[in-house]
């Protein structure tokens, strides 16, 4: 079937699966009685002689058909609603709290790629030596740390042994100052991406020291995932007759691995990248909230854990959202990528 | 019995499976002989409650009384990293367990059947991987209420789908190969078909997985009680004593690494923990499954 | 066949590897009605609904809880032990107020003349819940747990020892599960819950824990009419001494009755660096870093780096609901209200009960002829927009909170001091009513109070950030009320934050005015030029909300900011620190409480 023809079915297919979500959401919130879905607008003990008050306004005593045809209505008139762990409409909180977690994705991606492909091959073409068992045990190592242990393990070196030399947070004071004001025009508000689009280098150098620790905690965790995925591809490559066929042809073994092997065994995980790369720009809540370097996985936490339900669905609704995106694109990657599959044809 | 001798030489060769066998063996003894390793104090009640040795907030350097200290408020490390280990493996093991048998069935009826079934389950599936999972988590906790139970609750919901997905695609596999067309020819059940002829193949790149998915459950399950959705205060889980350590971080300014024990020690047991389970899984796949482009 | 066995090793591993720790089990979930009071029989395996209504169970538990250790440890130090809930530093507080000390021969001896002796001899078995996250409230819960264990343990008291005959088991909730339980299915034998007032006075702290349709006391079946008449007379007696005895009276019923635990007031602690210096405290300002007007920074010394030598940078958690006045009931957006608006009085100093005058020239004058209470208001005052003060705002500074009325707002409070005692939202009044309230009479404003009881406590309300002066015209042009009774409509009952039109616009007479909200990361203000009372101490004023405390301290500590809020548990090692100015033993106006439900899983007394 036609490209195009398959791209709108896919994402056709993203209505059913979002109305699943939202009614399971809401089917989830129906487990909370009304005074303790109430709780999230009472803010300090005062508030608790009006809890019936509170309930009648925001209709929490409401079945569960008519709070959920509240909200559908809501939505179809353009306003996802009021977030209220963060004080804004949750169209705005979604735009506000994506960039921070954008710029680590993007920053983190590569690296993990990058260091995950280099420490795959050296694992590959080095087999059950040395070298393998070391670099495979550093990587699984990695994976094996709890994210918030490594991120506080660091900050204690880096922020706290090293007085202030690598902060927590996104921005310094002064910084922050001057990108809120009017000398600087926040174009995309990822820090890093303005600063170069306004030639501001202290602004990016700045930017760029309060990324170091939330993204190396971020790609410490993952490049496990990618060199094994890597080593066993380019395993399978090396093991392929091709490669027989070159070796026999007596070409360098560098040349056979380099030009032969690597390429085709990079095609798994450019298709992986992708994946990465959603799950970082998902959020991740645990860096997030450590480095306060506060994105949408935060924002998403704190609806979460609070019952703020306008900010998870809205949040469900984004996720599921760039779930079906990313898979769509991945599978129309793969068969670019790979000849021998044609779309709708991949068997997931 | 030439085969398994032989699998068991190639995995006591590698190295690096040899020691993720010896670690989960340690870790194993740990959980087994908890009771005489960390001894419950007379009339204590509940072994998982951690006893409190007094009420203070601040962590107590490691002492005679208590070898690896004591976190915020008072719980002694050692008796919660020791009984810890039987609450990973609990958590690990029947979390892992109910998604297998889960995906088990629901990936055969969606493999095997296709058709309405099929889509049906898939779009199931699909829903719940396009949750955000943690989130997902975070919200089934806050309605059970923290403890380790809802954690299991909320971890089962949230992984169960990818076991389905994977069985079904090795059912789907495996449906198509001959021996499964004789057996049907001879007239057997479309039960005894799965039971006996697919899922036994089609269940060993499961494994591979759910071993290495128990360290990653008992890392989510650490995250959320670091966040404060799992286990209750005081109970003897490793990420809910690391999350005691975090007020404690860095130490007086004289002295920023004071408090190491309260941070490093529960980290360093869920670390080797899970990486017995990812080197173990690694062992597995490799002797295993000969088709290494898995997953 | 190798394949095989494999499976089956792991299967057989796995199985007994899950079952080992299952054979330890935790206690099992819940059946109906209330899941915490056991078999609901006093027969020594739980207790029956009713079973804290018998004052000699309350007075056993009373004498049953070691409030020093608690004080010394889960507070660390920084709590003082009070009879009742009226606190030091509201009005009314009476220091004379009798307390409960740690005694176990008493509580034995209470405990046996409970139930006709059926509770000492049956003993009893029940659930203590505490919010998860919440140390200090685990640590009383566990205390009241050992204690009890501890007796039954003891040959004193009982021979032969029965470890088991007292037995209290702890058990953590989320948050909103435990406020559902208080307020909604009041299943709870017994719970903590804090309180902070609206206005430091006596009667509220008396009414949510005494009254019969008190916030706490309704959802604990304590109170009665007789009680509330009392607590009424002594709100609405004019004489101060008489009115002293009064209050007096009622602490002395509050230890007499032990409707609950009163665990303790905490104090508090600031922590500024070495270049602060300045700071007074003020009870009424427990949550925040108080008046900063006062504030001045410079270079002190070494220990800590001097930074942003023009800024006060204030580290903390919580972020504002709102910058609307008329919407805001929480600290946080109440310290925000303090530095960009003003309004007409001020406590003085220290106190709680005296004034100083800010927008207005005096502190009022009270009529008691006709109840009014009369300010003159101060000329040559300008809004950051530069717009003059005139009493034209100040009225309508007024009347538009109360025709906006927030569903859950402290707009009651001028309800209640104004309309009277029945009228607590704007469904109860009319608009004629509230405009014949607040009244402009050439340079003053006269406010008409609903009884002459109501003179300091009304005072008090003024010094809130609900009773900030706003400029009318600029309220106006940015699509709020517009002043008629036709307009009312279009503003009242706003649901989210977001509806109101000073929802994140700003426009006082205070020192500063808002330069950013970064919702969840920072407040930042700029210092305001033509404020009329002086130049601001700093250019900048800056409040950053960071969750993570070890990231709160390490900014304290190299300078990024100057006060950060310090949690309890780490005031200790901050007293290590060098470099810091702190203060400690501050009274917050707060308490601690246990409350003993006294009637288990009912409804609450009808309104």
């Amino acid at each position: 079937m036609g490209l195009r023809a398959y791209i709108v079915r896919r994402l056709l297919l993203l209505i059913p699966v979002l109305f699943g979500v939202t009614v399971f959401i809401f089917g989830i919130t129906m487990f909370f009685s009304p005074i303790e879905r109430a709780s999230l607008y009472v803010r300090s003990a005062r508030q608790m002689s009006n809890l019936p008050l509170i309930i009648e306004t925001y209709g929490l005593d409401r079945p569960f058909w008519e709070q959920y045809g509240t909200w559908i209505n809501q939505v179809f008139h353009g306003n996802l609603g009021w977030s209220a762990v963060v004080q804004m409409p949750v169209w705005d909180a979604l735009w506000s709290f994506l960039p921070a977690t954008l710029e680590l994705a993007i920053f983190a991606t590569p690296i993990i790629i990058l260091a995950g492909i280099f420490l795959g091959s050296q694992a590959a073409a080095h087999k059950d030596r040395a070298v393998d068992h070391v670099t495979r045990v550093a990587a699984i190592g990695g994976w094996s740390l709890p994210t918030f242990w490594l991120g506080l393990v660091l900050l204690m070196i880096f922020y706290g042994y090293f007085r202030g030399l690598l902060p927590p947070e996104r921005l310094s004071h002064p910084m922050n100052m001057l990108v809120n004001s009017a000398d600087f025009v926040r174009y995309t508000h990822i820090n890093t991406i303005d600063a170069i689009l306004n030639l501001n280098g202290p602004v990016l150098l700045d930017a760029l020291r309060h990324l170091i620790l939330p993204v190396i905690t971020l790609s410490v965790v993952d490049v496990a995932f990618i060199m094994r995925l890597m080593r066993s591809s380019m395993l399978e490559s090396l093991g392929k007759g091709y490669v027989l066929t070159a070796r026999a042809k007596g070409l360098a073994e560098r040349v056979v691995v380099n030009k032969h092997a690597r390429r085709n065994a990079l095609i798994p995980v450019i298709t992986v990248s992708g994946y990465v790369f959603a799950g970082l720009a998902n959020g991740v809540v645990i860096t997030e909230t450590i480095f306060a370097f506060k994105g949408i996985g935060w924002w998403a936490a704190q609806a979460a854990t609070r019952l703020d339900i306008a900010g998870v669905l809205g949040f469900a609704l984004f996720n599921a959202f760039l779930f079906v995106l990313v898979n769509l694109v991945v599978d129309i990657l793969y068969t670019r990528v790979d000849p021998r599959v044609r779309l709708g044809g991949v068997v997931q | 019995m030439t085969g398994w001798k032989f699998r068991a030489r190639q995995l006591a060769r590698n190295p690096l499976s040899l020691a993720g066998i010896i670690i989960i063996f340690i870790f194993a003894i740990i959980a087994i002989f908890a009771p005489l390793i960390a001894p419950t104090p007379e009339g204590h009640g509940n072994p998982y409650l951690i006893p409190r040795d007094g009420y203070s907030a601040t962590p107590q350097l490691p002492s005679e009384e208590h070898i690896f200290g004591t976190t915020e408020g008072q719980y002694d490390i050692f008796y919660g990293v020791i009984w810890g280990t039987r609450s990973a493996f609990h958590v690990g093991l029947v979390v892992i367990g109910i998604i297998v048998v889960v995906g088990i069935i629901l990936g055969s009826l969606a493999g095997y059947f296709g058709g309405v079934i099929d889509e049906v389950i898939m779009r199931i599936t699909d829903i719940f991987l396009a949750f955000p999972a943690l989130i997902l988590a975070m919200a089934i906790v806050t309605v059970i209420g923290p403890s380790l139970k809802s954690v299991m609750i909320a971890l089962v919901v949230v992984s169960w789908p990818s076991y389905a997905r994977l069985i079904r695609g090795d059912i789907l596999q495996v449906r198509e190969e001959d021996y499964i067309e004789a057996s049907r020819g001879l007239g057997a059940s479309s039960a005894r078909v799965i039971i006996r002829h697919a899922l036994p193949n089609a269940i060993y790149p499961t494994l591979i997985m759910a071993s290495l998915d128990i360290g990653a459950v008992v890392l989510s399950a650490a995250a959320l009680s670091f966040l404060g959705l799992g286990a209750p205060e005081g109970y003897a889980d490793w990420g809910q004593l690391t999350s005691f350590a975090r007020n404690w971080i860095v130490g007086p300014s004289a002295d920023p690494l004071r408090y190491w024990f309260a941070v490093t020690i529960p980290g360093l047991f869920i670390l080797f923990f899970v990486l017995g389970w990812n080197l173990l899984g690694d062992a597995f796949r490799d002797i295993l499954d000969p088709r290494l482009a898995r997953r | 066949m190798a394949k095989k066995l494999i499976v089956t090793i792991i299967a057989l591993i796995g199985i007994i590897a899950m079952v080992l720790p299952g054979c330890t089990a935790e206690p099992a979930p819940e059946p109906p009605f209330s899941a915490y009071i056991g078999s609901g029989q006093l027969d020594g395996k739980g207790i029956p609904e009713d079973f804290f209504s018998d004052i000699h169970v309350r007075k056993a538990f009373c004498y049953a809880f070691d409030y020093d250790t608690y004080i010394a440890e889960a507070l660390s130090g920084q709590g003082a032990q009070r009879g009742s809930p009226v606190v030091e530093g509201l009005y009314g507080y009476d220091p004379g107020t009798p307390m409960y000390s740690y005694n176990l021969d008493q509580a034995v001896a209470e405990m046996k003349l409970a139930w006709d002796g059926q509770a000492w001899e049956k003993g009893f078995k029940f659930t203590l819940l505490y919010n998860a996250g919440n140390l200090p409230r685990k640590t009383a819960c566990d205390m009241v747990a050992e204690t009890w264990a501890r007796i039954g343990a003891n040959k004193k008291y009982l021979d032969p020892i029965d470890p088991d005959r007292f037995q209290i088991s702890v058990q953590a909730l989320a948050w909103p599960a435990i406020l559902g339980k208080i307020f909604g299915t009041r299943d709870m034998p017994m719970y903590q819950i804090g309180w902070l007032p609206d206005y430091p006075h006596a009667d509220n702290f008396v009414v949510p824990f005494m009254n019969s349709h008190g916030t706490f006391s309704s959802f604990q079946g304590y109170g009665d009419a007789e009680l509330d008449a009392q607590i009424a007379a002594a709100f609405q007696d004019t004489n101060p001494v008489t009115q002293q005895q009064k209050y007096n009276a009622l602490q002395q019923r509050y230890y007499d009755d032990a409707p609950g635990i009163v665990l303790a007031q905490p104090l508090g602690r600031r922590y500024f660096t070495q270049h602060i210096t300045g700071f007074f405290y003020n009870p009424c300002e427990s949550s925040y870093p108080g008046d900063i007007w006062y504030l001045s920074k410079s270079d002190n010394g070494d220990d800590i780096p001097f930074k942003n030598a023009d800024s006060l940078i204030e580290a903390t958690i919580g972020d504002a609901e709102s910058l609307d006045p008329a919407w805001c009931y929480d600290t946080a957006s109440g310290q925000q209200l303090r530095q960009i608006y003003e309004t007409l009085i001020y406590y003085a100093g220290t106190s709680t009960g005296t004034f100083n005058p800010i927008l207005a020239t005096n502190t009022g004058v009270f009529n008691p002829t006709d109840n009014t209470l009369r300010f003159t208001i101060r000329t040559g005052v300008t809004f950051h927009n530069g717009n003059s003060l005139t009493p034209e705002d100040v009225e309508y500074s007024f009347e538009r909170a109360m025709v906006q009325d927030r569903p859950g707002g402290p707009i009651w409070m001028f309800y209640q001091a104004l309309l009277g005692a029945d009228v607590w939202s704007y469904d109860d009044t009319t608009y004629a009513a509230i405009s014949a309230s607040v009244e402009v009479d050439g340079q003053d404003v006269v406010f008409t109070l609903a009884g002459p009881y109501w003179e300091l406590p009304f005072k008090q309300v003024l010094c809130g950030q609900w009773a900030s002066i706003v400029d009318e015209q600029w309220c106006i042009e940015q699509g709020d009320w517009d002043g008629t009774e036709e307009g009312v409509a279009d503003v009242l009952h706003p649901q989210d934050p977001g509806e109101t039109a000073l929802f994140n616009k700003c426009n006082g007479t205070g020192p500063w005015k808002l330069n950013l909200w970064e919702s969840g990361i920072q407040i930042v203000k700029e210092a305001y030029d033509g404020y009329w009372n002086g130049t601001p101490p700093f250019h900048w004023v800056i409040y950053k909300i960071i969750e993570e405390w070890s990231t709160r301290k390490l900014s304290l500590l190299a300078g990024d900011a100057d006060i950060v809020y310090v949690p309890g548990t780490n005031f200790d090692e901050m007293d290590t620190e060098l470099g810091l100015n702190s203060f400690e033993n501050l009274p917050s106006l707060s308490i601690d409480a246990f409350f003993f439900n006294m009637a288990v899983a009912e409804a609450p007394a009808e309104e």
